[in-house]
């Protein structure tokens, strides 16, 4: 749907972003309208009354929005290695330097 | 009896605590134990605990519970309804408190955890997709160095195009196979009952090293899979560059944060894992004894406890 509205760039009324979707993988009306709410109640949407209906655009561009979600994923990924199954956890500076100290120490062992 | 299982699961979680407070700084003499058993071990043995604990603090909290039901309810097991046993009614209501705040912190971390996973797992469109051998590959064109996988449906294994440029081919690789590792074994699985073991176990604090060793003995799990493809050394590589301090650093041979990571290392240097390596050292035999006992006497006191509950 974001995807949508960032090909068209305007205000888009649910009718119109329904009408642009994929028909590969049909959804009604109804979802695409509660969708479209959804969003603009997180934020990620803005709208304005256009007649009887509410157009709708995205706030940010695809850049921004792609630039954000990149910038969530390796921040919780950062924040929790402990719950992951991450290949290493990020390590600090300090960490490092203890990290060095423990592997030159079973060298000189 | 009660008061036998509650003993036994918190005697559980405090042998596995202990256990991973002595294993989590660099031990020379682990590095030859297969990681598989020791993570099966451990995930054993805190399934055990949790188990325990909650059978025992149930049956603690019952008078309490069964003050506030409609009589009727209970008239399959009047012994319930002879009033208090052991401990009287408060130790009933505390027991009945503890239960309810645990369940409270269980669900929230169970919350976060999904909440976490949703924002880990990359929708299409952000960063590169391309399809593996049982995984998606997603590279986030981003410097951070980052690995990770995640299972389910769609099984994807994350990195970040720094780690990617600061690797060979062979590092890349061996990167791809550790996660790869954890995919085909659903390691996934396993750190989500590290964590909601430790949730469950928020009252018994010393328990929590052993959800650190867990995690230890997945991530050796998952080494020592990759390594039987790619090579210790190439591996070993991979880690110190993951970490940041690169493979030229001069080294003999690295759990969250530094000590695991040296651990890792530091074990991927000393040759594979001999045999299954199922009860070698001290540490490992108290825990495998305390276990066997505090299960064999929990199997009593839940039998007894029934018998007690059925009579009548």
């Amino acid at each position: 749907m974001l995807a949508v509205l960032w090909d068209d760039g305007g205000w888009l009324p649910p009718g119109e972003v329904h009408a642009r979707l994929d028909p590969g993988r049909p959804v009604g009306l109804a979802t695409v309208t509660t969708v479209l709410v959804r969003l603009w109640r997180k934020g990620s949407l803005e709208r304005r009354k256009t007649g009887r209906a509410f157009a709708y655009r995205a706030v940010q561009t695809r850049e921004q929005f792609v630039a954000q979600r990149m910038d969530e994923v390796l921040a919780v990924a950062a924040d929790r290695p402990a719950a992951l199954a991450a290949f290493a956890a990020g390590l600090s500076e300090q960490d490092r330097a203890e990290l060095r100290r423990r592997l030159g120490g079973e060298g000189r062992a | 009896m009660t008061w036998l299982l509650l003993a036994a699961g918190l005697a559980v979680a405090a042998g596995l605590g202990l256990a991973g407070a002595v294993c989590l700084p660099g031990a020379r003499w682990r590095a030859g134990l297969d990681p598989r058993a020791r993570a099966r071990w451990v995930a054993a043995g805190l399934a055990g605990a949790v188990a325990l604990t909650y059978a025992g603090l149930a049956l603690l909290a019952v008078p309490a519970v069964a003050g506030v039901l409609p009589r009727p309810l209970l008239a399959a097991w009047p012994r319930l309804l002879a009033g208090p046993g052991q401990g009287g009614v408060a130790v009933a209501w505390l027991a009945a408190a503890l239960l309810a705040v645990s369940a409270g912190v269980v669900t929230a971390r169970a919350w976060r955890a999904s909440r976490e996973r949703r924002v880990l797992r990359v929708e299409p469109g952000i960063g590169r997709h391309e399809h593996r051998d049982g995984f998606d590959l997603v590279t986030l064109p981003r410097t951070a160095l980052v690995a990770y996988s995640l299972g389910g449906r769609r099984p994807q294994v994350v990195v970040s195009q720094g780690l990617c440029d600061c690797l060979d081919d062979e590092g890349l690789t061996a990167v791809l196979a550790h996660e790869a590792a954890h995919l085909r074994v659903g390691h996934d699985l396993w750190l989500h009952l590290a964590r909601m073991a430790e949730a469950a176990l928020w009252f018994a604090p010393w328990a929590r090293p052993a959800a650190g060793m867990l995690r230890l003995w997945l991530e050796r799990w998952a080494d020592e899979d990759a390594a039987r493809q790619v090579g210790r050394y190439a591996l070993r590589a991979a880690l110190l560059t993951a970490a940041g301090i690169g493979p030229a650093t001069p080294l003999a041979a690295a759990l969250s944060g530094a000590g695991a990571l040296a651990e890792r290392i530091t074990a991927l240097a000393a040759g594979p894992p001999e045999g299954t390596g199922g009860l070698r050292g001290a540490a490992w035999l108290a825990v495998t004894a305390g276990t066997a006992v505090a299960g064999s006497g929990a199997l009593v006191a839940a039998l007894g406890v029934l018998a007690h509950l059925c009579a009548a």
